[in-house]
């Protein structure tokens, strides 16, 4: 089934980014995958208008509690269609500080949202495989896909070195047997980038 | 028939009340005063036969009939007698003719003949205790009907309060229908309410089926639904994640990741709910993040639509 067939899906994304503070814990996903999914469903919208509500319509902001309940409300809307949230980058999630630290809580978000077992919850999680991540996320038993023993992307780099090094105007000037010396090299170091 | 009796009987009293008024004045000589009093007698007699046709019409009783016809063999009687005298009176005195009783000088005479026989004067004692009898039994009958009357008018004075109760009866069984129509009534306006309570309710159940437009109309009506996501969205303030999306987007190089979006994987998280992790070096996750989402973009909110699949900058790679 591709997706453009499942009628009617709501996706959310969030890339955790270690060049912006803003990008960068628990709280920034949550504040993020709840405007994203209100503003793509109106009973999503209604779920987070109560939260406003009880805010003193705004006045407050919400703690990571409520916007954790709230995102799991959505999520457990009875006519919800499939919502796909992905989060990309979890390892530039600092997890330098703090007791629990940033990247810890993100996991422990993931751990309680992937525990509800929702039907309609496509969850994707992207990172470099660090050991605290790995740790957390074995428990799933879930699908994984290792991109470095992937001959499919090795493939993917190749082609995309050999494409940058023939298109170049410069580079397109260099001798055959460089150019290959230079495809070849990329390509088998890429893995370690 | 009544009408012969009635003849015959105004002679045989004339006689009587000739003979009785000749024992009771039997010292007078005044010939005028015994005729008055025989017409007295005569009409009291002809009153006690005008009385007899009523008891013909009216039917009295047994004791009243027995006077009646005790009284007529008494008149009777006196006829007879009075008769075999006349006979014998006129042999030997005067021819009788029909001026006989308007003549004073016969009656006179025949007075005198007669006055001394004492089967007529017995005749007459009868007949007169007889009448006195009978007026009696007429009263005592009289106040019998009368007696009569007054309980059947009690009947009926009781069954007029009879129907009087009962027409009470009816009023308050019509009360009673009345009550009940009321209680009808009443009921039908509990249903009423029910019914509008059960409206009420399931406007709620629509409002919470349904809360996004009650939460527009109610608690923020002067808010549109883009307007509602404006404020969420300056409420909460998050970050952005397009910049990030638009940035690997533009690094995208066509026909990578082909592999993994034909492959089982993903098509098993794609259709069943599940979790999937993808771990790899910075490089990989470029190359495969952006096709994911564009893919999902795509087929969910039309987003992405505009993004083409470009090769990926040189200082994307060394980021």
């Amino acid at each position: 089934m591709e997706l453009r067939d499942a009628g009617k899906a709501t996706v959310a994304y969030f890339y955790f980014d270690f060049k912006d503070t803003d990008k960068q814990n628990r709280r920034n996903l949550l504040l993020s995958l709840l405007v994203q999914l209100s503003a793509r469903s109106d009973p999503c919208c209604e779920i987070l208008s109560r939260l406003y509500s009880t805010h003193d319509r705004g006045a407050q902001k919400p703690s990571d509690r409520a916007m954790t309940d709230c995102l799991k409300e959505m999520l457990t809307v009875p006519a919800q269609c499939p919502t796909f949230l992905i989060m990309d980058a979890l390892d530039e999630c600092p997890n330098t500080s703090g007791i629990p630290s940033p990247r810890e809580q993100v996991l422990e978000l993931i751990d309680e949202l992937v525990g509800i077992c929702l039907p309609n919850l496509h969850l994707c999680v992207t990172s470099r495989p660090e050991f605290d991540i790995q740790t957390v996320l074995d428990r799933f038993k879930s699908r994984t896909v290792s991109l470095h023993d992937e001959t499919g992307l090795k493939q993917d780099i190749i082609d995309y070195v050999t494409y940058v090094v023939s298109s170049d105007p410069r580079m397109r000037r260099w001798r055959e047997e460089d150019r290959d010396l230079v495809i070849k090299t990329l390509s088998d170091k890429a893995g370690g980038m | 028939m009544f009408a012969g009796i009635s003849v015959l009987f105004l002679v045989s009293t004339f006689l009587a009340s000739l003979v009785r008024e000749t024992e009771n004045f039997q010292a007078a000589k005044d010939v005028s005063t015994f005729r008055d009093t025989l017409l007295d007698l005569f009409g009291r007699i002809e009153h006690f036969f005008v009385r007899v046709e009523i008891y013909t019409t009216v039917p009295p009783t047994p004791a009243m009939t027995g006077i009646i016809v005790e009284i007529v063999v008494e008149v009777l009687s006196f006829l007879a007698i009075a008769t075999k005298e006349i006979k014998r009176g006129r042999t030997s005195e005067l021819p009788m003719d029909y001026t006989l009783f308007s003549s004073d000088f016969f009656s006179e005479r025949f007075l005198k003949k007669l006055t001394g026989n004492t089967d007529v004067e017995d005749v007459l004692r009868r007949l007169d205790n007889l009448t006195q009898e009978e007026a009696r039994m007429a009263a005592a009958q009289l106040l019998k009907i009368t007696h009569g009357v007054d309980n059947r008018l009690k009947g009926v004075d009781e069954r007029v309060q009879g129907v009087g109760s009962n027409v009470q009866d009816v009023g308050n069984r019509i009360q009673g229908v009345d009550d009940k129509v009321q209680g009808v009534d009443d009921k039908v306006q509990e249903v009423g309410d029910r019914v509008q309570d059960l409206d009420d309710k399931i406007d709620q159940v629509n409002c919470s089926s349904f809360p996004n437009t009650s939460i527009l109309a109610s608690e923020t009506p002067d808010l549109t639904g883009n307007q509602l996501r404006d404020s969420l969205r300056q409420w909460l303030s998050p970050a952005d994640p397009s910049t990030n999306y638009n940035i690997a987007a533009d690094a995208h190089h066509v026909g990578t990741s082909q592999w993994f979006f034909q492959g089982s994987i993903f098509k098993d998280w794609q259709s069943a709910g599940s979790f999937l992790w993808v771990h790899g070096n910075r490089t990989c996750l470029l190359a495969f993040c952006n096709p994911l989402l564009l893919i999902a973009f795509q087929c969910c909110s039309g987003l992405g639509k505009d993004h083409s699949l470009v090769c990926p900058s040189s200082s994307s790679l060394s980021a």
